[in-house]
């Protein structure tokens, strides 16, 4: 019998292959067993670090696209089941592309880590923050007592924290976002028919004029 | 003895879940006397791990 194991050994962990082999007696019953542990730390923390990869955007830290519909799958059958509200931001940088081109890729980039970091500030632990592409960004709420009310609040939560400047290298910008609000209903099938809504409505958003959100 | 230059941890243990045996590098790891360990129970080392490994040692104590 092989199995893993793992655990902390003088503050370090460490991982290990065990191997038990049952000793049996004359008799055919077990009278003892030998234990043999490998270490494989080196082999499983490479696993574990290209399984983070694999689920994670390089550049900001949060979910990527991969790893964001592995945590909204199950939550929808969740959802489904048990008749708890969902609900999806779509949020996208408002004049993105202005900046990258006027301040280089950089600042860019500068300016997505920034937003990464007032967004995650302000939504709950739990939630699910994510950078699908280029500058936009989607986070999941679940278990939302009011499926109006709330998403509308976390939605004015980050408009208001971008109204203090972002400090680039060129200097400070103000840059506002255009949120789209889906509120996960029976009707939606998948994942990325729930993910296309809240698209359409950051779209809504953007039309508007900017800096705002829109539910559908 | 050869168990003892090998760069794994090795161990005996009875059907009473005691060692009867347990190799340098175990005692290493543990940062005891592997000497110490014989006549001890598995939890010893069971303080360290994330998850109990009982179920496997009663699986391969009833064969």
């Amino acid at each position: 019998m092989t199995f893993e194991s793992s655990g902390r050994f003088a503050g370090v962990r460490r991982h290990a292959q065990v191997t038990l082999v049952p000793d049996f007696g004359d008799d055919g019953v077990v009278r003892r067993f030998y234990a043999l542990s490998v270490d494989i730390t080196d082999r499983k923390e490479r696993e574990l670090l290209l399984e983070q990869q694999v689920q994670h955007d390089g550049l900001t830290g949060l979910l990527n696209r991969n790893g964001f519909m592995t945590r909204l799958q199950p939550a929808m059958e969740h959802a489904k089941r048990y008749g708890e509200p969902l609900a999806l931001l779509f949020l996208d940088l408002d004049g993105f592309k202005h900046i990258n081109d006027t301040y280089g890729h950089n600042a860019g980039d500068a300016l997505l880590r920034g937003f990464a970091g007032r967004l995650t500030g302000v939504m709950r632990r739990t939630d699910a923050v994510a950078r699908l592409a280029g500058d936009e960004f989607v986070v999941l709420l679940e278990g939302v007592t009011n499926p109006i009310r709330d998403p509308a609040t976390a939605a004015t939560k980050v408009l208001d924290a971008m109204k203090l400047p972002l400090p680039l290298a060129g200097g400070d910008v103000i840059v506002s976002a255009s949120i789209g609000i889906a509120v996960y209903s029976d009707d939606i099938v998948d994942a990325e028919s729930l993910l296309q809504r809240a698209d359409k409505a950051m779209y809504r958003a953007k039309h508007v004029g900017r800096n705002g959100y829109c539910v559908i | 003895m050869i168990a003892d230059n090998l760069p794994a941890l090795i161990s005996v243990i009875g059907d009473d879940l005691r060692y009867q045996f347990v190799n340098r590098r175990y005692g290493e790891v543990l940062g005891v006397d592997a000497q110490e360990l014989v006549g001890e129970s598995v939890a010893v080392i069971g303080r360290h791990l994330d998850q109990s490994l009982l179920p496997y040692y009663l699986r391969a104590v009833s064969g």
